[in-house]
């Protein structure tokens, strides 16, 4: 009886493990940490995770294979840092940076190629005489003609509700508001919902998002459509105005977001230059050897639809630039034509 | 290889149904039963050890670093069933504080905390062992934080099951010292878990999207074990258990694994005993559950 027990005993313990050992303790893939293992390991998350290869034309296997024979030749790891760097710079997105305890990679062609457009120290003479207000964030005032002027330098300072509600009780009684985020290189999302807000007075489209489902090539999710909602009714709004809003090439990911929703509002216009892009969420891996690298996986499109990667262009018939030399000379041409607009307004 | 899964849980029950018998020793439990008894064991303790993650959510990279719980088992017998049937019932919390890649160049945090009943049949042996095997729910939830991530910095565990639990233990003693062993295991069997899609972000599940977020349980997709074994000493009043626990889960769903393993010992206290000088577990006034 005692043999029957422990039998079954047996037979019961064995049938439990049965159902989890055969799933496989180790079938992960993982990499040696050795300059090729490095390599692949950086590889197969670009090829797997990255999100515009598709959209950008790259075949990434033929950029493996061109780099690949390089990583054997490295003979620091500041020379193999420099040639994995190079070759995430085929993917000409701000969004990729390589980051080690000595380095950081960073493609910036896709605003060191293009005109600046802006000067701080130019906007803060001469057109504000160093007497301006600022408040979370922000830098504002009233210019002559009864125009609202507010800089937002980042999407990475968030933005206090009442703060907000002094800056626009303050400019409620002009005409128009200029809303400058020239040089604003994004941030958090959440700030975008927080100034939208203010500037409707119904829920309106907002775009819409995918992600990878898997490592093919193909493997997307359907686009998931949001929307951004008016502040709380005890908020305060600014309304039934026209308001510019001014970019240039350094508008990058959150700011290009909401460039592409204040766009698609009947009383906004956009003046400026064409901005950098950015419309991919990115995520963080990690190789071997401790490098982390950061990438696009995630995509954005606007509220028509538009894939948002390559940049907004301005309102057609508003591309303006202001060169450096005039800048130099206290003239912002993109500033100059958005109060001409506004007070023709 | 499913086939084979579902063949061997349909095998578990098969001795269940024809029942095992013993021999229960030297009484008539059920007619014992009457007006008996039925002392909750508690034990309580924490337990102390290394961990291993492996969350390609996060990293593809092995994260390890020594891991602290604080926990607690109760074991009753049923007050149906004429002592044949216990509850257990155990409850932990646990963290590490800062796992480490193998380069030690980022730090992971990690926190969850886990509840399991279970109901199980009782069986009795000669020379004092016993075995019990049933079956209850569980629920297990945690998160792993990797910040140095950008939009993905933490990983979140959520699952809810039907799981089976069996134990054997044998009492003996030192010199005169009660002292009794256990082996137990349990696993999660069917249910439902938490994990989003392999790109998916937080910020896309927070404005909405709640598609292929829940998958169905099973352990071919999440094959979990907690293995204990453990030593007691009554000392009458009180009684102290030391033991080892092994903690391993391997969860895979929209082509992300995460793969936990947890080496731990552990240290309970068990106030007013076991109840282990007892004689007869089950006869007279008292009705323990082994």
């Amino acid at each position: 009886m005692l043999r029957k027990g422990l039998l079954s005993i047996l037979m019961i313990c064995g049938m439990l493990m049965s159902l989890i050992l055969p799933s496989g303790c180790n079938d992960d893939i993982s990499y040696p940490d050795s300059p090729e293992g490095n390599f692949d390991a950086l590889s197969e998350i670009i090829r797997t995770r990255y999100c515009f290869l598709a959209e950008k034309n790259i075949d990434w296997e033929e950029v493996e294979a061109r780099y690949r024979p390089r990583v054997s030749k490295a003979r620091t790891i500041v020379e193999l840092f420099d040639i994995f760097s190079e070759m995430l710079d085929e993917l000409k997105d701000g969004h990729v940076n390589l980051i080690s305890r000595f380095n950081t990679s960073y493609y910036r062609e896709w605003w060191s190629d293009y005109p600046q457009d802006f000067n701080m120290r130019t906007l803060q003479q001469y057109y504000l005489d160093f007497d301006y207000m600022s408040t979370s964030g922000m830098i504002y005032k009233i210019l002559p003609g009864n125009i609202g002027y507010l800089y937002y330098p980042s999407f990475s300072s968030g933005i206090s509700p009442t703060a907000l509600d002094y800056v626009l009780a303050i400019l409620a009684d002009t005409d128009g508001l200029i809303l400058d985020i020239r040089d604003n290189g994004g941030g958090l999302l959440t700030n975008i919902d927080v100034l939208v807000g203010r500037f409707i007075d119904h829920e309106i489209p907002g775009g819409s998002i995918t992600h990878k489902t898997g490592p093919g090539k193909d493997d997307f999710s359907e686009p998931y459509p949001f929307t951004y909602k008016p502040a709380a009714d005890y908020r305060i709004p600014y309304l039934n105005r026209p308001i510019a809003l001014l970019t240039n090439r350094s508008c990058y990911s959150a700011a290009n977001a909401f460039t592409a929703v204040m766009k698609s509002l009947p009383n906004v216009t956009v003046i400026g230059a064409r901005t950098g892009g950015g419309g991919g969420l990115p995520f963080t891996q990690e190789l071997p050897n401790g490098w982390s690298i950061r990438f696009s996986a995630s995509p954005l499109y606007g509220p028509d639809g538009e894939i948002t990667e390559f940049g907004i262009d301005p309102t057609p018939g508003f591309e303006c630039h202001s060169p450096e030399d005039e800048l130099a000379e206290g003239k912002d041409a993109i500033l100059d034509r958005a109060i001409q607009y506004l007070k023709g307004r | 290889m499913l086939k084979f899964r579902i063949l061997s849980v349909l095998g578990l029950l098969l001795p269940l149904s024809f029942g095992i018998r013993a021999e229960e020793r030297g009484c008539d439990v059920a007619a014992a039963m009457q007006g008996v008894s039925r002392p909750v064991i508690g034990k309580y303790g924490m337990a102390i050890g290394g961990s291993s993650i492996v969350s390609t959510y996060l990293s593809p990279v092995e994260y390890t670093g020594m891991r602290l719980s604080i926990g607690g088992e109760w074991d009753k017998v049923a007050p149906f069933a004429g002592g044949r049937l216990k509850m257990h019932f155990e409850g932990n919390v646990g963290g590490v504080w800062s796992l480490l890649n193998p380069a030690a160049t980022a730090s992971m945090q990690e926190i969850d905390v886990d509840f399991s009943w279970t109901l199980e049949r009782l069986w009795r042996f000669p020379h004092n062992f016993t075995f019990s095997a049933g079956g209850g729910i569980m629920a297990e939830g945690g998160a792993a934080a990797l910040l140095k991530n950008s939009n993905n910095p933490v990983a979140v565990n959520i699952a809810a099951a039907v799981n089976a639990r069996c134990e054997g233990t044998w009492q003996t003693h030192i010199s005169r010292l009660p002292m009794l062993m256990r082996v137990g295991m349990r696993m999660p069997l069917v249910g439902a878990f938490f994990m989003p899609e392999y790109g998916e972000t937080f910020y896309e599940i927070y404005l909405g999207n709640r598609r292929g977020l829940v998958h169905a349980l099973y352990p071919g997709n999440y094959p979990e074990i907690n293995l204990k074994a453990a030593v007691a000493l009554d000392f009458g009043r009180t009684a102290m258990e030391v033991g080892y626990m092994l903690q391993w889960r391997r969860t895979s769903a929209n082509h992300l694994i995460e793969r936990v393993a947890d080496n731990m010992f552990f240290i309970n206290i068990i106030p007013g005993g076991m109840g282990l000088k007892s004689k007869k577990k089950c006869c007279g006034k008292v009705c323990y559950p082994y």
